[in-house]
């Protein structure tokens, strides 16, 4: 195979298993900002924190909200309710921005997955003729 | 600020202790070791869950093989509940890799009963190959959720499933997931499972009526069907989702390459449309429903000691 194409072709790879990898990370990071209150399942997202505090900057300090379930649930403490919302988002948050940044200094698959297969036999000696010829 | 306490007031059904924990069944055959997964599956649940009471519904033959050749058995699972099981023939293509399949007798006629076999108020029914690795489904336990499944997933590289996993078929109702079901002991729950089971007695006529493919009972179809005739004949929301999204599945065409973890693993992806080719993709911290068996038994030995 042409060696131009060999290298696009394994560049390509990389690039595949890069896109997953972040994929998984931005679940990891939804899966994160789950808040559960009042039996109710809240995402703690920028809308929801940003109208929770709307709500207590307008001096309420109960709300109804409706969850990610679609269920209207009754909020007793509004400021509770955003400590929990803003705890779970940093949480989520820097986790994804660290793991974030080790995938992107990450500049091929070994490096992504931290693992390298094992070689046989035959393919280490491949290598070290390849080696030894440079 | 006003600060409502709202403790529950203390009556007499409060004092009743509410139970909760994890349910899988495992039936042995010739070709897969059933129980040896669920010891396995129910060590993951162990570590990574806080809910994690579990409980082993199995046959008499599979539970005198675990006893006497798993001595972990007994730190794996709380609860044994031993029944006798009907041989029904019910064939199972299995894949491990696109190059090799095998079949094997598949026992799932009587997960529709895991309403009487279970013995906790609030019960995560998962299936054996069903790998947790994190505390997600805890939160269920803690919701008013009653009934609760998945509708949705996701193979490893965040592709769809096959179309008859989405809907029965073209056009026809949309599939849920049996392979994690949560639910509570109510008279609404039961009734779900009670339909299931009359779908599962009729196999036949509703395999005509929502004209799906195959032969094999799949219990995937079964609870889709109770959920829609529940439902009212449509779609709607009776039925809760799990937490998270979707349910990340590895398929039976794909493998594990390597075990950093019990919740850092690097699966081999497999294409669905190029099957000569594949991807390393690393799964962190998340729940993976891993069909090929065969590749969990490859690293079992790795992955028991993550999880022991």
């Amino acid at each position: 195979m042409d060696e131009r194409l060999s290298r696009a072709l394994q560049f390509s790879n990389y690039r595949q298993t890069l896109h997953i990898q972040k994929q998984n990370l931005i679940q990891r990071m939804r899966n994160q900002s789950t808040v559960l209150h009042n039996n109710g399942m809240f995402v703690a997202d920028p809308t929801t924190i940003a109208y929770t505090k709307a709500l207590i900057d307008r001096g309420y300090e109960n709300a109804i909200i409706i969850d990610s379930k679609e269920v209207p649930i009754k909020i007793e403490n509004l400021e509770e309710f955003l400590v929990l919302l803003l705890d779970a988002n940093f949480k989520a948050t820097n986790e994804f921005y660290v793991a974030n940044e080790k995938v992107r200094r990450s500049r091929n698959i070994k490096s992504l997955l931290e693992w390298e297969p094992e070689q046989d036999d035959e393919e280490k000696e491949k290598l070290a003729k390849e080696n030894a010829g440079k | 600020m006003k600060k409502k306490k709202n403790s529950p007031k203390k009556t007499q059904e409060n004092k009743k202790e509410i139970t909760s924990g994890v349910c899988m069944f495992a039936y042995n055959n010739d070709q897969i070791n059933y129980v040896k997964l669920a010891v396995l599956c129910a060590l993951s649940v162990k570590k990574h869950m806080k809910n994690n009471t579990t409980c082993l519904i199995t046959d008499p033959g599979t539970d005198a093989y675990m006893k006497e050749s798993m001595p972990l058995h007994e730190k794996a699972f709380d609860h044994i509940v031993v029944t006798p099981i009907e041989k029904i023939p019910n064939t199972r293509v299995n894949h491990d890799s696109p190059y090799y399949t095998f079949n094997s007798q598949f026992t799932n006629h009587n997960k529709d009963q895991i309403f009487q076999f279970s013995p906790y108020d609030k019960t995560l029914l998962i299936d054996i190959d069903f790998m947790v690795a994190n505390n997600l489904l805890d939160q269920i336990f803690d919701s008013n959720v009653e009934l609760a499944m998945y509708s949705d997933a996701k193979n490893l590289r965040n592709d769809n499933p096959h179309p008859n996993e989405i809907r029965l078929h073209r056009g026809g109702i949309n599939m849920w997931w049996s392979t994690v079901i949560y639910f509570e002991k109510t008279p609404y729950a039961k009734l779900l499972f009670d339909i299931w089971g009359h779908v599962k007695d009729n196999w036949d006529f509703y395999k005509f009526r929502y004209n799906f493919p195959g032969h094999m009972f799949r219990t995937d179809y079964a609870v889709s069907i109770a959920i829609h005739i529940m439902n009212g004949m449509f779609e709607n929301n009776m039925v809760s989702t799990l937490p998270g999204t979707f349910m990340r599945f590895q398929d039976q065409k794909d493998d594990i390459l390597h075990i950093h973890n019990s919740n850092d693993i690097i699966y081999l992806a497999n294409d669905q449309k190029e099957n000569w080719k594949d991807l390393p993709v690393r799964m962190l911290d998340e729940n993976v429903h891993v069909m090929n068996k065969r590749s969990i038994e490859r690293h079992y030995d790795k992955w028991m000691e993550c999880v022991t």
